[in-house]
């Protein structure tokens, strides 16, 4: 969504001037986005949504503050970042240790049918979550707003409120660990994954 | 050999796609040369296709209705709230006004009874004062006594319909009392 898209623009001043219809029309068509970061974030799914929703509580109360030179995605991703980087905080996690053999949830195997690509999806992306899991909360956020969202290192220091140069770090750090972490396993589960990496 | 810091910046831009053609043959000489950066770059890009192809996860399709939901709660929430800060700022604003209004008038009262206590000659003034005016009240009393005595005495008629007016408004005040309370209590 470009900065000047004036549906956008327009749905923000109505719901400034009491239209809840508009932010209605806002909610809709950000909702993926926000709950998608949510639960990159904070890795379960009813946390994420209960995160997702504050997130867009919060932007509603503090929409008189944002500013239209922005891209209103961004102003809003960035409500939910600081959102869910304040709750990985609270929640004092034990954070896995890149050291510690990858859990169960890397384990293919299933007793319920599913159709192969929907299985190899919930897979891949539980894998891809237990991946993230090892990393804090600043990196993980910088990991997921460059991947999933394709934002260039200027847009996420704006968005995680940071230099450059300081995303750039944390994202090659961000990229080491999660290697390490990748390859350091040689359990059989790991065996599992490289058909699926194959499959890319 | 290529510094460490120098291999790892190469291979970051070239994870971004972000490597000049010089920058990616300076890469791949190291690469050649070094079997452990190779190994690593190979990690690093393992890592790196499997997150070019995550999956987005969907919002929940109930989410949108949840959230308005809990926006129409809120600002129900909100009105109570508001209204009371609207009554409790135009408390403390009436309240400033009417002690901006009353401590000079105090401060006035306070003054004129100081002085009037340090001086026996307006103290003598004010209880002459207040004495003619209860004076004045009383008098006023007994004209209107009086007149109304001579009123009487020229209509003697409206003696018989005083006498008979008043005990007949009291029984009927009380009957219409107690039929308010039969009335309450049906």
């Amino acid at each position: 969504m470009s900065v000047e898209d004036p549906i956008i623009l327009q749905w923000v001043e109505d719901t400034i001037d009491g239209d809840q219809y508009a932010f209605s029309e806002l909610v809709t068509t950000f909702q993926n986005a926000v709950y998608n970061l949510a639960y990159r974030m904070l890795g379960e799914r009813t946390e994420a949504e209960d995160a997702a929703q504050e997130a867009f509580m919060r932007a509603y109360t503090n929409l008189h503050r944002y500013d239209p030179s922005r891209s209103f995605k961004t102003w809003l991703l960035s409500i939910t970042s600081n959102h869910c980087i304040d709750r990985l905080r609270r929640r004092r996690l034990t954070w896995l240790s890149l050291d510690d053999p990858l859990p169960n949830s890397f384990n293919l195997s299933s007793d319920e049918p599913q159709p192969e690509e929907a299985m190899i999806h919930g897979e891949r992306s539980e894998m891809i979550q237990t991946l993230l899991e090892g990393l804090n909360s600043d990196y993980r956020a910088a990991v997921i707003l460059r991947y999933w969202y394709d934002y260039s290192y200027a847009e996420i220091a704006d968005i995680l409120d940071t230099s450059e140069s300081a995303i750039k770090s944390r994202l090659f750090r961000a990229r080491q660990a999660l290697s390490e972490k990748f390859n350091a396993q040689n359990t059989p589960s790991n065996a599992l994954i490289r058909p699926l990496l194959e499959s890319l | 050999m290529m510094s460490n810091r120098r291999q790892k910046q190469l291979m970051q831009d070239a994870l971004d796609e972000n490597l000049s053609s010089e920058g990616r043959n300076e890469l791949f000489n190291t690469l050649d040369e070094d079997v452990r950066a190779s190994a690593e770059f190979e990690r690093l890009k393992e890592v790196d296709t499997l997150l070019r192809h995550a999956p987005h996860e969907r919002a929940p399709k109930d989410m949108a209705s949840n959230i308005m939901a809990r926006l129409g709660a809120m600002a129900q929430r909100l009105n109570p709230e508001q209204l009371s800060h609207i009554s409790g700022l135009a408390t403390a604003i009436a309240l400033s006004l009417v002690g901006l209004v009353t401590i000079p008038l105090l401060i006035a009262i306070v003054w004129i009874i100081l002085n009037l206590l340090s001086s026996t000659d307006a103290l003598n003034q004010l209880v002459r004062g207040l004495a003619s005016l209860i004076g004045f009240v009383i008098n006023g009393f007994g004209l209107v006594l009086d007149g109304l005595r001579g009123f009487m005495g020229e209509n003697p008629e409206l003696q018989i319909v005083a006498f008979t007016a008043v005990p007949a408004s009291v029984i009927w005040a009380i009957w219409r009392n107690r039929r308010n309370r039969a009335n309450k209590s049906t």
